[in-house]
């Protein structure tokens, strides 16, 4: 939800002319934001992804869970974060997939927990 | 194959928004991150000069109903690793050590071996184009991130669409939190789980 991050979505109902009262806190208004700094829902992108699943219903994941009617024989160069989403997706789709990677071992990255250590100020974001 | 140099970090923190962990959990990827996501529980916009929070996003419970699951924030090897673990449950087949050196065509690879293989089709998850940068960038970039891809070449016009320095630079870095601890002007950001931007 990149457009999401950050902002301070308001319910529709609240947007007209006498909202927000005056903030003390100087700055805010120039963001458009009360003091307060509370999260109301439905966000306009809620709303509309809402709209659109009630035309659609679920169609939009309504292959999920489908086997292909011909498995293919899948070769995946790269066994990084892209390569192996890509292998999982397909393997639960019924294809045969094989990976290559040129590292000798993926334990280097993939073993090794380091949560206790990790303050990301702005990590990536995974998007699908 | 990734022809990133696997020992660096790059990139350490990932955020898994919450479509994105729908599908992981659908996948059967999530059940291997559940003991090492972090649920941070706002996103915070702070003003540069004094840090004072000028954006909120609440993800707390509300966040979740609406949106199907929590937001999270995992390590890039514990991401790396759930990912690694769900396709081998699956059945793929993954060969270390296996340096991709050419694209033939025809759903062919060559390894470095002299050997080929060979499948209906080749997805190329390689890493990125570098080899048609500007030249600043093309200096900089394979030693900074590691990665060129190969394949990128095979399907893509050379010039097509090439990256450009733009000047502007991204750093990342991880801090050990026990040195965060220690340090009186930084210490509060650990007093509970969030993402700050300032």
């Amino acid at each position: 939800m990149p457009g999401e991050r950050g902002q301070r979505s308001r319910d529709p109902a609240s947007l007209g002319p006498k909202d927000p009262a005056p903030s003390p806190r100087p700055g805010l208004q120039h963001f458009g934001l009360d003091a307060s700094l509370t999260t109301s829902y439905p966000t306009n992108s809620l709303q509309f992804l809402r709209e659109i699943a009630n035309k659609q219903g679920n169609a939009l994941i309504a292959n999920e869970g489908m086997i292909a009617r011909k498995s293919l024989n899948l070769v995946i160069v790269g066994a990084g974060l892209g390569g192996l989403a890509a292998a999982v997706a397909l393997a639960r789709s019924g294809h045969s997939v094989e990976v290559v990677e040129q590292a000798p071992q993926l334990g280097e990255v993939g073993a090794e927990n380091q949560s206790s250590t990790l303050l990301s100020a702005f990590p990536d974001i995974f998007l699908m | 194959m990734s022809r990133r140099l696997t020992r660096l970090q790059v990139g350490a923190g990932i955020q898994i928004p919450p479509n994105s962990a729908r599908l992981l959990r659908r996948w059967g990827v999530f059940k291997h991150l559940e003991q090492t996501a972090l649920q941070p529980d706002t996103i915070n916009f702070r003003r540069w000069a004094d840090g004072s929070v000028i954006g909120m996003t609440d993800l707390g419970a509300e966040f979740c109903q609406n949106f199907g699951s929590k937001y999270y924030v995992v390590h890039r090897a514990d991401f790396h690793s759930a990912l690694y673990t769900r396709a081998v449950e699956l059945g793929v087949n993954i060969r270390l050590g296996s340096k991709v050196v050419g694209y033939p065509g025809r759903g062919t690879v060559v390894l470095e071996d002299g050997s080929a293989l060979s499948g209906d089709l080749v997805i190329a998850a390689d890493g990125e184009d570098l080899s048609s940068c500007e030249e600043g960038m093309s200096l900089l970039m394979p030693v900074i991130i590691g990665v060129k891809s190969l394949a990128r070449d095979v399907v893509q016009p050379r010039d097509a669409c090439n990256p450009r320095l733009t000047g502007f630079a991204a750093y990342r870095a991880t801090v050990d939190v026990e040195k965060i601890k220690k340090d009186s002007d930084i210490s509060w950001l650990l007093e509970k789980p969030a993402l700050n931007i300032w």
